[in-house]
């Protein structure tokens, strides 16, 4: 097993709810949206992790607190053992230059108002990436790793499709050289055939570069596609995490079963083994108490309605958050 | 691959298309030419003032327009076309003056309190709800009347009450600007706060602070010629708009000239940053 780049300990985030005057006057508690509920995951050097989970699960969170966009309420980031939000490393970029995120909406993660060019060479600049007269030798080098053509550096993001605008902000990121990507849903906004070449030249970068990617993704068989290893996440807790095709083909966790057979299928005959979940996914303001997902499990005992379980490695398969991990049947 | 290929077409020729745009819509033109007039009226009006706007022909009094006097000539005959041609120099330095120090006041404390947010936003609340519920007039009036009547202490009061406007109007729009991915972007990058707030938010935030500044240019020179008449900002026997309908004030049902060509002059210079507030909308706005 190859060393951990970012270690991500019982990381949570709580986004402070709105408190009306009737709410102090009544002493109604403020509700808060819990994003976050201890995430603890290790992202190995020159791996890709998965992470997948329905809309509003914290994925995105996760990503954005990785970057530092969010500051956790409880819990650490380490990257090459550093403490990323102890106080006296807030000003230090060089963690920001080494840990690079892409965004999900390639219309607004570029300045309109700037070149390409401009976006790049900005980039190289501010972090002293190479001597001013190399620059140009530099962009050109860009644009080659991302297989745009040269003259795209005098043009404006407008002038670009999404797949394009994609692109550049790819190459915005490797401009700076970084050890990790975060992509957070890199390619949901894109058709279909524009994901495949989005996705083949991030695979193909980090074969050549030796990054190590965090992909954030809805869509699971780009992530099986992608993945070393994957984590769910339900209602901001990991509850499987573990070896892409060992999870893809048998996945433990009741919660992940139902989500990978909710995936449609390419065999016209695959009719069935559909699993319906009951119920609506409980909302982040009110997380049911013990199992987070027992409301909606096939396999809840009174156990599960009182007790969190805690995420444990299962012989053969990867960790499980579930009490029932060896009981359950493989789907 | 039709993901990699770009359209063929020079970024600085689609530049100059979207100014050729903006020339071809009537408004604009009209706007661009009276301004383009009064600005070089304001700059040389020695050139085109037939007369000394202060030589007085007590033989010439309260003439009526004639060949020799277009405008006709005031109660000490000072010919009225030529104090209306000066006054050009005084107010279109008025739009200037009056409004460009409260824009750099305005879009530098709305960047700063829209991008940090937080206690300093609050305090910067109270400001502009305490200085909104006082009409504006009223306040630059007592500000002017604290500070005693002058062009110069005009701009002053004018600018102390005017730039919360624009402090407010930026960071309404840098707030909105940074709902975008770019701004995270730059956070991500290990920008500073100060590079994107100028380099990225400023550029994209600006347009609506450019538009209302040329409206406002039209408010300031009305500000400034209600003050001149009201003996507050400059003073007889400086030939200004405001002055200049002033003097003819008691005359107005003998010798209607007198106030009503400064008049028209108020009018045209306002209507003429309208239009091309309205032009720059349309010029100034990113595409895609």
């Amino acid at each position: 097993m190859s060393e951990a780049v970012l270690e991500i300990r019982d990381v949570s985030l709580a986004f402070k709810g709105k408190r009306s005057l009737l709410d102090v006057l009544s002493n109604t508690p403020v509700k808060n949206v819990n994003a976050l509920n201890g995430v603890s995951l290790d992202l190995r050097q020159g791996e890709t992790l998965g992470v997948v989970g329905e809309s509003g699960c914290g994925k995105s969170t996760l990503a954005r607190c990785i970057v530092r966009l969010h500051e956790p309420n409880g819990g650490s980031v380490h990257f090459h053992g550093m403490d990323v939000f102890a106080s006296h490393e807030r000003g230090d970029r060089t963690y920001n230059r080494r840990v690079q995120m892409m965004f999900q909406d390639p219309y607004s993660s570029l300045n309109p108002r700037m070149t390409t060019g401009q976006i790049l060479s900005e980039a190289l600049r501010v972090h002293d990436m190479c001597p001013e007269d190399d620059v140009p030798a530099r962009l050109a080098n860009l644009m080659d790793l991302v297989q745009l053509p040269g003259d795209a550096l005098e043009k404006y993001p407008h002038e670009f499709s999404g797949g394009q605008r994609q692109r550049i902000a790819i190459a915005r990121a490797l401009a700076v050289e970084p050890e990790v990507l975060i992509a957070d849903e890199l390619v949901s906004a894109l058709d279909v055939s524009v994901q495949a070449q989005i996705v083949n030249l991030l695979l193909d970068l980090q074969d050549r570069l030796g990054l190590t990617i965090l992909f954030v993704a809805h869509d699971l068989r780009l992530v099986r596609h992608v993945s070393n290893r994957v984590a769910v996440i339900y209602l901001g807790r990991i509850v499987e995490i573990g070896d892409s095709e060992t999870l893809f083909a048998s996945p433990s966790h009741p919660y992940s079963q139902a989500l990978l057979s909710a995936a449609p299928s390419l065999d016209p005959d695959d009719k069935g083994r559909k699993i319906h979940l009951e119920g609506e996914l409980p909302s982040p303001l009110d997380i049911p108490p013990g199992c987070p997902f027992h409301v909606r499990c096939r396999h809840k005992s009174p156990k599960c309605t009182t007790e969190q379980p805690k995420l444990r490695p299962i012989a053969g398969r990867g960790s499980v958050a579930c009490h029932h991990a060896e009981e359950i049947e493989n789907v | 691959m039709s993901d990699t290929t770009i359209s063929r077409g020079n970024v600085r020729s689609q530049r100059r298309g979207r100014v050729q745009i903006a020339f071809r819509k009537p408004g604009f033109m009209v706007g661009f030419t009276i301004i383009a007039i009064s600005t070089v009226l304001a700059l040389f009006p020695g050139f085109f003032a037939p007369y000394d706007p202060n030589f007085i022909d007590y033989q010439a009094v309260r003439q009526p327009p004639s060949w020799q006097h277009p405008f006709g000539t005031d109660l000490l005959g000072r010919d009225s076309f030529s104090r209306v041609i000066w006054a050009y120099s005084v107010n279109m330095q008025m739009a200037v003056l009056a409004t460009v120090f409260a824009l750099v006041i305005g879009v530098f404390v709305g960047a700063l309190v829209g991008y940090y947010r937080g206690i300093a936003d609050m305090i910067f609340g109270r400001v502009v709800d305490a200085v909104i519920t006082f009409p504006f007039l009223v306040l630059v009036i007592a500000i002017v009347a604290v500070l005693g009547p002058g062009l110069i202490n005009m701009y002053i009061a004018i600018t102390l009450v005017g730039w919360v406007y624009y402090a407010r109007l930026m960071r309404a729009e840098v707030i909105s600007q940074m709902a975008n991915d770019y701004a995270s972007a730059g956070i991500v990058m290990g920008y500073s706060d100060l590079r994107i707030i100028f380099r990225h938010l400023l550029p994209n935030a600006i347009t609506p602070v450019i538009v209302y500044w040329m409206t406002d240019m039209a408010l300031a020179i009305l500000l400034g010629s209600s003050l001149g008449y009201l003996g507050l900002g400059a003073q007889p026997p400086q030939a200004e708009w405001g002055v200049l309908i002033a003097e003819g004030r008691n005359f107005i049902t003998t010798a209607w000239w007198l106030s009503l060509m400064p008049g028209i002059a108020i009018v045209l210079t306002g209507l003429g940053f309208s239009l091309i507030g309205d032009g720059l909308a349309d010029l100034l706005r990113p595409r895609g």
